[in-house]
């Protein structure tokens, strides 16, 4: 079975509830977004860049946080995450807290994720990047894979009637090639979620890791529609930050970047990220 | 002097560069009240042979605060002079010397362990690393010497007293001070308070980093130094590095007042430094 079979399969009740509208999203304010996306993959590439044996997570997701600022950005969606070895595939996490940066320190062998959602005047993103220090040939072969649901999922969001097939189409993908489905073990098990323009971004977010300003974007909007988990019920046009996360031996993959979707269809906002294109002295 | 101003991380940035690529590198950071100029006497003696960059800290000369306390942290000073090194073309493989007077003795130790692949040695000129300052500010006799950090980290207030007192204390208690700082403004002297308040936080949040590096330091101190207490040999276990202490006859600016005799340490120290290059496991001991 395909997985478009699987789409296939879904009901149709719920078709006119979740056919298209329009977007609100207007070619300005795609270049704001794409602004404030590549300012975080160019955060998250310097760091990778200068990251070293024996650095701590929390000290690399400081050292983000710190970069960013110094770059302008005065609030974030959610302050920056690393996670290092077998942490990027949440072994054993149990609680909220597990996700935070840890004082795990950085082996040379270790599959490395930075995650990182500023709000660059008054614009999100929400971007992840994974890589190496030095070649390892597993995390080749799955990056190979993740940048296979990088084509599929704008194919999904096209042809699904509702976003919770999306999700569950992930899934059976992930299942058939062996992985496990990492993004389940998020807060609400989304595949993403979606982002917006956050009016007064200038104020502190206060809580961490996640801002009052996220809070405030999520939930004024009634969280659930907001959020692309395998119950997801909804209109699909927005923008999403889309974050599939494979899980293998010992080790994590993800990328995350925002996905357009409108009456055009769904298109990632940029080929510019470095998942496409590993900037050099990174594997 | 050949000072180099450019933007870095969006702020105006200055440093002293002497140009000569390909040399090995001494860095040299200045401290409260100071400015680069404050090694002149390094410069004359090390020109030749090394490339010696030091940077303004910020506020100082041409280099530009930031927002608040933000520029003034460690992760800030790393970003900063990782671009700084770069800019003035020295190459990520290429090993430096790192020397430090005063407070930036903290602000180079984190710098040396973020980077250890990048470190030869570190100088703690009349300065030390966080972890010894900690140790010895708990000591009485450091405590007294260092009354003056709590006016320093007091915002606004820290101000006032800078502008009222400081010139008094100095020249009661370092009249050296006036013959080599004729240069500096007591603007930029106020905007340093920045590192003191970032310091003072630090002093009681300071998490140290698992240390990664394990580099040859050395610490000079002059005796007479009103404001730093001589640490203790048994002190020097806080660094669990190889480390090398040295007094001698001086106050707080040794490197200008004692300049000789500094400049021949110096000379020993990166010499013997520059020696050992290649060789991995340099064996572990200390000397006090």
């Amino acid at each position: 079975m395909s997985v478009f079979a699987v789409l296939g399969n879904q009901t149709q009740k719920n078709k006119k509830e979740h056919s298209s509208g329009s977007s609100d999203v207007n070619p300005g304010m795609l270049l704001e977004f794409r602004k404030s996306q590549s300012l975080a993959y160019g955060c998250a590439i310097e760091i990778a860049q200068l990251l070293r044996v024996g650095w701590t997570e929390k000290k690399t997701a400081k050292m983000m946080d710190q970069w960013l600022g110094d770059h302008g950005v005065r609030s974030f969606f959610h302050k920056s995450f690393a996670w290092f070895g077998d942490r990027t595939r949440f072994q054993g996490f149990k609680h909220y807290t597990d996700f935070l940066p840890s004082k795990r320190v950085l082996s040379e062998d270790d599959v490395i994720i930075l995650d990182t959602a500023p709000i660059f005047n008054g614009y999100t993103s929400d971007i992840g990047f994974t890589f190496a220090l030095k070649p390892n040939e597993a995390l080749n072969q799955a990056r190979a894979d993740l940048l296979y649901f990088r084509d599929l999922i704008p194919k999904l969001f096209m042809k699904s009637e509702c976003l919770g097939e999306v999700w569950r189409a992930v899934d059976f993908e992930l299942v058939r090639m062996q992985y496990d489905n990492c993004h389940a073990e998020y807060p609400f098990g989304v595949l993403g979620h979606r982002i917006h323009q956050i009016p007064l971004s200038r104020f502190p977010g206060l809580s961490v890791p996640f801002s009052v300003h996220a809070f405030w974007s999520l939930l004024s909007r009634g969280l659930m529609p907001e959020l692309l988990s395998e119950n997801h019920r909804g209109k699909k046009e927005g923008l999403w930050a889309i974050e599939p996360h494979l899980g293998t031996q010992g080790f994590g993959i993800k990328f995350e970047e925002i996905l357009v979707v409108d009456d055009n269809g769904a298109r990632w906002l940029t080929d510019d990220v470095p998942h496409l294109n590993i900037p050099s002295g990174l594997y | 002097m050949n000072m180099r101003h450019e933007i870095i991380r969006g702020l105006k940035t200055e440093w002293y560069d002497n140009g000569n690529i390909g040399k090995p590198v001494i860095f040299f950071q200045h401290g409260f009240p100071d400015h680069p100029y404050i090694w002149s006497k390094q410069f004359e003696e090390f020109n030749l042979d090394f490339h010696l960059i030091a940077p303004s800290l910020r506020g100082v000369g041409n280099s530009a605060e930031g927002e608040g306390l933000s520029r003034c942290s460690f992760l800030a000073y790393e970003l900063d002079m990782t671009e700084v090194l770069e800019r003035s073309g020295v190459n990520q493989s290429e090993k430096i010397i790192f020397i430090a007077h005063d407070i930036s003795g903290p602000y180079i130790e984190q710098f040396s362990n973020s980077f250890p692949d990048r470190v030869l040695g570190v100088v703690y000129l009349n300065s030390m690393p966080m972890r010894l300052a900690r140790k010895r500010l708990l000591k009485p006799f450091q405590m007294l010497k260092s009354w003056y950090i709590a006016p320093f980290v007091t915002p606004i207030a820290n101000r006032f007293f800078v502008s009222m007192l400081l010139e008094q204390y100095l020249k009661r208690f370092c009249p050296e001070f006036f013959d080599s700082h004729n240069r500096l403004e007591l603007r930029e002297a106020q905007n340093l308070l920045k590192y003191y308040q970032y310091l003072g936080t630090e002093l009681v949040n300071f998490s140290p980093e698992p240390i990664s590096a394990d580099c040859e330091s050395l610490l000079i101190f002059g005796n007479k130094d009103p404001f730093v207490d001589v640490p203790k040999g048994s002190d020097l276990d806080t660094l669990g590095s190889v480390c090398t202490l040295r007094v001698i006859e001086g106050n707080h600016w040794i490197q200008d007042t004692q300049f000789q005799q500094v400049n021949r340490i110096l000379r020993g120290f990166i010499d013997e430094r520059i020696r050992s290059v290649g060789k991995s496991n340099p064996e572990k001991q200390k000397r006090a």
